[in-house]
């Protein structure tokens, strides 16, 4: 039984493998400047073999 | 196909069925078939959601778009890393803390059975229509390529797909899926190195050729809201669109709630965030590189070689031939100026650069010309003859000019994609036809093996129902375009209702029911009679959704107000 089945109210940042906030919020900020990035890129990319 | 092909096809498409169903024996109740028993680890919860979401329409369709219309097409995907943020942070938690099989059950705890209804419906009317073109599309390949009828292609691969869904439910997905998405890679990779290895020119003079073609025009800043992929219609109608597809669509819903914790099933959504984009622009750069192949050799005239083949004994056969031979003369003439353009942009010579330029625009058009008119005498001699061949495109490349063994990895790669994706389908029309309708609406008492039964059923029921919807897809354009334009007219009402139901507290079930209704309406009427690009729909159908459930809510309120005082 995973723990959020024991306690279904309990906040899921408490989950075993990523225990604190902090740590889903460096996972969102990863993929929002993946594309942040991503975009500057292909903004370059698709104006230099112009 | 030579035999070696053949035996590559066969092994990978067999093992995976098989294995597939070896691992998922012994289901025994509806929470082990429709969840997979909840046990999957995050890279398995990623692997699924991406091959469902990639459908054989995906590696078909998306080069040919790269082809046509340069790589503007990936920014469609823009709003995907966005929307699984917000998933993880709002939705993923909340189905979690319910335990529920479906996203429509939700709707039931926080508004009404009515409600519930109408998502449940929508969804199984969407879905279905999109899983006919998810699998049309690998049968329109094994057609071209064997000349076999395309409706025994269409029953036959529905039947295998049927097979081990049918048999081992949600963990017989999960397991092929993990094998599928490897053959995927393996075929898609193989191909882009023969593309590259083809091209008789540099990559930095390929990226040239590219460039000057308009074809690496990836980012459009502009606002034009009839313009069908820019930035803006990316961000925002995309998030909208993808926020739907993965919070309320149950095939993908699914997916994730076979996560054996919140976490893992987190973790799954958000390496799809990451990837898919970069996924998404390998496949159109290979789409652009396929384009430049074709800059220095003779393309044929219609890349949909079946079309041209009944003009044979006709009327129109010595017409068409003419067409085919001009055809050939403009693009070797086309492929010499390139050839100079390249040269001249290696001397730095401004003057002679911009009259190639020109002379490369006025022979870019003739060729557009000369496949107008070549369409002309097919519809000539059939009026319903099909001359969109964006979708033969790659196809007609591998049959051509891959090796032996490579072609059958290749075909064997969009038979998995079609398959993942179908599979995952077919089962969740399945799970929400029984959790939504038989388990709530007809037998609320029933075993277990009942359920598992109905089930079963369903899933053999839907997978029919869907063959039969292929039957008719061939009339319906670029397919990667049809499928999301599908989409488009029925999530963005989807996602107001759930969005509502999140949100705005004060509403309850009758306003939103018909406020939904009244949307789909609107939404509908839009697509017929303005030019309004389709990615537009979602945010449309949602923002509708929610403000007449807002309006509808406030105005019965100030009637029940109205009748308390008098």
């Amino acid at each position: 039984m995973t723990k959020e089945e024991k306690n279904p109210t309990e906040d899921s940042n408490t989950d075993n493998d990523v225990p604190v906030f902090t740590a889903w919020n460096r996972w969102y900020a990863l993929v929002l400047m993946t594309l942040i990035v991503i975009i500057v890129l292909l903004t370059i990319f698709s104006r230099m073999f112009v | 196909m030579r035999t070696g092909d053949w035996i590559v096809m066969c092994s990978a498409i067999l093992f995976v069925v098989v294995y597939s169903i070896i691992k998922s024996r012994g289901r025994k109740n509806i929470h082990d078939f429709v969840l997979s028993g909840q046990d999957a680890r995050w890279f398995t919860v990623a692997l699924s959601v991406m091959a469902t979401q990639a459908s054989a329409i995906t590696f078909i369709s998306t080069p040919g778009q790269a082809f046509v219309d340069g790589m503007r097409f990936v920014q469609f995907y823009f709003g995907l890393p966005l929307a699984m943020i917000v998933l993880c942070i709002t939705v993923l938690p909340i189905y979690r803390r319910l335990h529920v099989y479906t996203a429509y059950e939700y709707l039931e705890k926080r508004f009404d059975l009515k409600t519930r209804s109408l998502a449940a419906m929508l969804f199984l009317t969407q879905r279905s229509l999109a899983a006919g073109l998810t699998i049309y599309a690998p049968s329109l390949v094994l057609s071209l390529i064997l000349g076999w009828n395309i409706s025994y292609l269409i029953i036959s691969m529905g039947c295998l797909v049927i097979l081990y869904t049918t048999f081992g439910g949600t963990k017989a997905v999960s397991w092929a899926q993990s094998y599928q998405i490897l053959i995927i890679f393996a075929g898609m990779f193989s191909a882009f190195v023969v593309i590259l290895m083809s091209i008789p020119v540099s990559l930095s003079e390929a990226l040239s050729v590219a460039g000057v073609s308009e074809k690496l025009n990836a980012i459009t800043f502009s606002f034009d809201f009839n313009n069908r992929y820019t930035l803006w219609s990316g961000l925002l109608g995309g998030f909208f669109l993808q926020l739907s597809y993965f919070g309320t669509d149950q095939s993908q819903v699914q997916r994730y709630l076979t996560g054996n914790s919140l976490t893992q099933s987190r973790l799954g959504l958000i390496f799809n965030g990451l990837l898919k984009i970069p996924m998404q622009i390998s496949i159109l750069f290979l789409g652009v590189m396929l384009f430049v192949f074709y800059q220095f050799t003779v393309p044929p005239l219609l890349f949909n070689s079946s079309e041209p083949a009944k003009l044979q004994g006709t009327e129109f056969e010595r017409q068409y031939q003419t067409l085919e031979t001009e055809y050939a003369r403009t693009a070797k003439r086309h492929e010499q100026t390139l050839r100079n353009y390249l040269n001249q942009k290696n001397t730095q010579n401004e003057v002679a650069l911009r009259e190639s330029k020109q002379q490369l625009a006025q022979e870019k058009s003739e060729l557009a010309n000369l496949r107008g008119q070549a369409a002309l005498v097919l519809k000539n001699h059939h009026p319903h003859a099909n001359t969109n061949d964006t979708n033969y495109i790659f196809l007609s490349f591998v049959i051509t000019y891959l090796p032996v063994g490579l072609v059958g990895l290749v075909i064997a790669a969009i038979l998995s994609a079609s398959m993942s994706s179908c599979s995952s389908e077919i089962n969740a029309l399945a799970s929400t036809g029984l959790i939504d309708v038989y388990k709530r609406l007809i037998d609320k008492n029933a075993t277990e093996q009942r359920y598992l039964l109905v089930t079963r059923l369903m899933t053999v029921f839907w997978g029919i129902v869907i063959i039969i919807f292929a039957q008719f897809a061939d009339k319906m354009g670029s397919l990667i375009e049809a499928v999301n334009i599908l989409g488009s007219l029925f999530y963005g009402t989807i996602l107001g209702i759930f969005l509502t139901a999140f949100y705005l507290k004060f509403v309850g079930g009758t306003a939103v029911f018909f406020a939904a209704l009244l949307a789909e309406v609107i939404v509908i009427v839009c697509f017929v009679f303005t030019n309004i690009s389709f990615l537009w729909y979602n945010l449309l159908g949602c923002v509708f959704v929610m403000v007449f459930a807002a309006l509808f809510q406030a105005m019965m309120r100030f009637k029940n107000s109205s009748q308390k005082i008098s």
